[in-house]
């Protein structure tokens, strides 16, 4: 699997990055429930938020695969954040930078590009989770503003982010319901807007996952992404580059897993041999590793397809149903392999198992992906 | 104020290598490559330098080894060098005389006020070629610099050694190979990896030298044997005692 030269160097770059600065904090946050500011402030000097946009935005001008790689390699060590960096460019910018005007692109990209503001994506309600089409935040015009009133939940880096991408209906009476929905962008000094009550999770909780509320949230009219009511094609597009990215981030805590109790598999004696000797530990081993290349084949794919502009949606599904179950094997296999050891909070792959199992409910539960590539085959 | 930063590819301290068929090398396969971590700690420096000197300046990588090392010569530009020639080596085994040579024949033309590299490179560990260099050009040669000041033409150095220190003082154009703990070398930024690939980078052949030693035979050090513990708190200080006296044999 070739990468080029400079995918290589930013690889490099990202894995002495993660190893330095974000694996020696990556306990204390999943322990305190700490959002580490200053770890964002680094991957922002670092350029790690815009990659894949222009340098005429403040990006740094590199390809999707490039930033699928860093995801990988900052969740190998901390999901934390990788949830953070990868929420915050699929879903908090791609929106604005695929499918906003060029005046919404000039306002609001190089600011999320370049990590001085942070950026998130409101699409689920406490009514409207795999059924995305069922919102009942409602958009309604008022002279040149929309009116938006409703609540989120669920949404990754609301607290700290600045531009709130959200779905609203604007057409009660839609044949379809999706063919009713809307998608704006808000900002959080809009009157009326709140990131609300912080969850307290199994996993990923150095991640900030929080609700946004919106009461009479007054948008003007250019805050509009696309045509009025076609916000759902939108937002199942975001969706697609957001799954190979929660792909990325399960195979790097498979990978992380896999790292981790190879090491602990040559040094543990047991009956006088590292345990990695004993045939049920190796096979383990063999399992997991052959599992997340296959995972790695159907990320990178799904992220070079979209990087070659052709259709990516299903291998999309595919890549982040595919890893997220792949990396719920491995993390669970790393604590069968640590013993006791791995029960203990005194040992990381506890940690990565807790992480892990949010890749197959967020952007889309399994069974969602599921429906989706099923769909894609029966309708091709 | 132009500043050359001799830079050398090596296999990484994490990889696990193994010597070769023919017994006198490394076996590449498998083998990771990183920029000697001393002669990144030099790239910094220079950078630095140049940052500081208000008339501004230019930084050189110059790195003589095969042609693959151009991703590590790629990632010194990354780090916001200038502009790099790499020397590009077939000799199957270079000694520190050769690769001297061909670096010192390269700096006579680049002519920079200031050369900078690593302490000692490690991999091969010989620490000869920074000096013969210095030596070839007819330079001042500072070693093992752990702090580094420069003041017109004027360059200042402090050489830390075990219990103490010293300062030395010499003039550009100037030779000084750097130790660890003198600067933090940075990580390159995403948009300095995108542009580094359109930074001028210099290829040609470095020329053959016949070495003047020939290595016979390597070997690696035996594997780690497995530690023991002896017991827990004071009451385990007797048997830990006897142990190194009589097994360990260190007291
Ligand atoms: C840490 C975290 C971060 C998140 N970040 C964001 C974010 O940034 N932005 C955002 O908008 N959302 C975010 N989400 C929300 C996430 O996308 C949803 O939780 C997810 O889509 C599932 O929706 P739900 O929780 O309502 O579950 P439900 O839809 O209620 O599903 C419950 C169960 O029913 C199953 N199910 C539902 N419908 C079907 C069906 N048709 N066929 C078969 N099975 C079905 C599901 O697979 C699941 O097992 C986040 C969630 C978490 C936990």
């Amino acid at each position: 699997m070739d990468l080029t030269e400079e995918q290589q160097q930013i690889r490099e770059m990202v894995r002495e990055f993660a190893v330095k600065e974000v694996e020696p904090i990556a306990h204390e946050i999943d322990e305190t429930r700490r959002f580490p500011k200053e770890t964002v402030e680094r991957m922002a000097e670092l350029g790690l938020f815009g990659i894949p946009i222009t340098e005429e935005y403040e990006g740094a001008g590199g390809d999707n695969l490039s930033y699928i790689l860093a995801v990988e390699e900052i969740s190998r060590v901390c999901g934390s954040t990788g949830i953070t960096l990868a929420s915050n460019f699929s879903l908090g910018t791609y929106p604005i930078w695929a499918f906003g005007t060029e005046e919404q692109k000039r306002k609001y990209i190089p600011d999320l590009a370049s990590g001085r503001r942070m950026g998130c994506f409101g699409l689920t309600e406490a009514n409207a989770g795999s059924d995305a089409g069922g919102t009942q935040t409602t958009a309604v015009k008022k002279g040149d503003r929309w009116i938006l009133n409703g609540t989120k939940m669920f949404i990754t880096n609301a607290s700290y982010a600045y531009t709130c991408v959200v779905t609203a209906v604007t057409d009660k009476k839609a044949k379809k319901k999706h063919q009713g929905i809307s998608a704006f962008i808000v900002t959080k000094d809009m009157k009326g807007f709140t990131a609300g009550k912080k969850l307290d999770k199994l996993g990923l909780r150095g991640s900030d996952t929080a609700e946004i509320i919106l009461e009479d949230v007054e948008v003007p009219e250019e805050n509009l992404i696309g045509e009025i009511n076609g916000g759902f094609k939108f937002f199942m597009q975001t969706l697609d580059g957001g799954r190979i990215s929660i792909g990325a981030l399960g195979l790097g805590l498979a990978q992380g897993a896999l790292d981790k109790a190879t090491q602990y598999a040559r040094e543990r004696i047991q009956f006088g041999v590292p345990i990695g000797r004993h045939q049920q530990v190796g096979f383990k081993l063999a399992s997991m590793a052959t599992e997340i290349e296959a995972a790695r084949h159907l990320v990178w794919h799904a992220a070079r397809l979209k990087d070659r502009g052709l259709p990516y949606s299903k291998e999309a599904a595919m890549a982040k149903l595919f890893a997220s179950e792949a990396a719920y094997r491995a993390t669970k296999d790393a604590i069968q392999i640590y013993g006791g050891n791995g029960y203990s909070r005194e040992y990381p792959v506890e940690r990565y198992f807790r992480d892990a199992k949010l890749c197959e409910i967020g952007e889309g539960t399994s069974e969602i992906q599921r429906l989706v590539i099923s769909r894609t085959l029966l309708n091709e | 104020m132009k500043i050359a930063v001799l830079v050398k590819r090596v296999a990484d301290s994490e990889t696990r290598v193994k010597v070769g068929g023919d017994g006198t090398a490394v076996d590449p396969a498998g083998v990771q490559y990183v920029i000697n971590p001393y002669d990144e700690i030099a790239v910094e420096q220079a950078l630095q330098l140049k940052a500081g000197a208000s008339a501004g300046g230019e930084v050189i990588i110059v790195c003589l080894g095969p042609k693959d090392a151009a991703k590590e010569v790629r990632k010194a530009l990354a780090m916001t060098a200038d502009s790099a020639v790499l020397l590009a080596d077939e000799m199957p085994y270079r000694d520190s005389y050769g690769t001297a040579k061909v670096l010192a024949d390269e700096l006579k033309e680049l002519s920079p006020d200031l050369i900078i590299s690593g302490r000692i490179s490690i991999d091969s560990q010989v620490g000869a070629v920074a000096p013969m260099v210095a030596q070839m050009l007819e330079m001042p040669l500072i070693t093992e610099v752990s702090s580094l000041n420069l003041e017109g033409e004027t360059l200042t150095c402090e050489r830390a050694f075990e219990g103490g220190k010293e300062v030395v003082e010499a003039k550009l154009p100037a030779l000084v190979t750097v130790q660890k703990g003198l600067v933090e070398p940075r990580l390159p930024k995403l948009p300095d990896i995108m542009k580094a690939k359109k930074k001028p980078m210099t290829e040609k052949p470095a020329a053959e030298i016949a070495p003047k030693i020939k290595v016979l035979s390597m070997e690696l050090p035996p594997p780690r044997a497995g530690g023991e513990i002896v017991g827990e708190g004071a009451e385990a200080a007797p048997a830990l005692v006897k142990k190194l006296k009589d097994e360990a044999g260190v007291l």
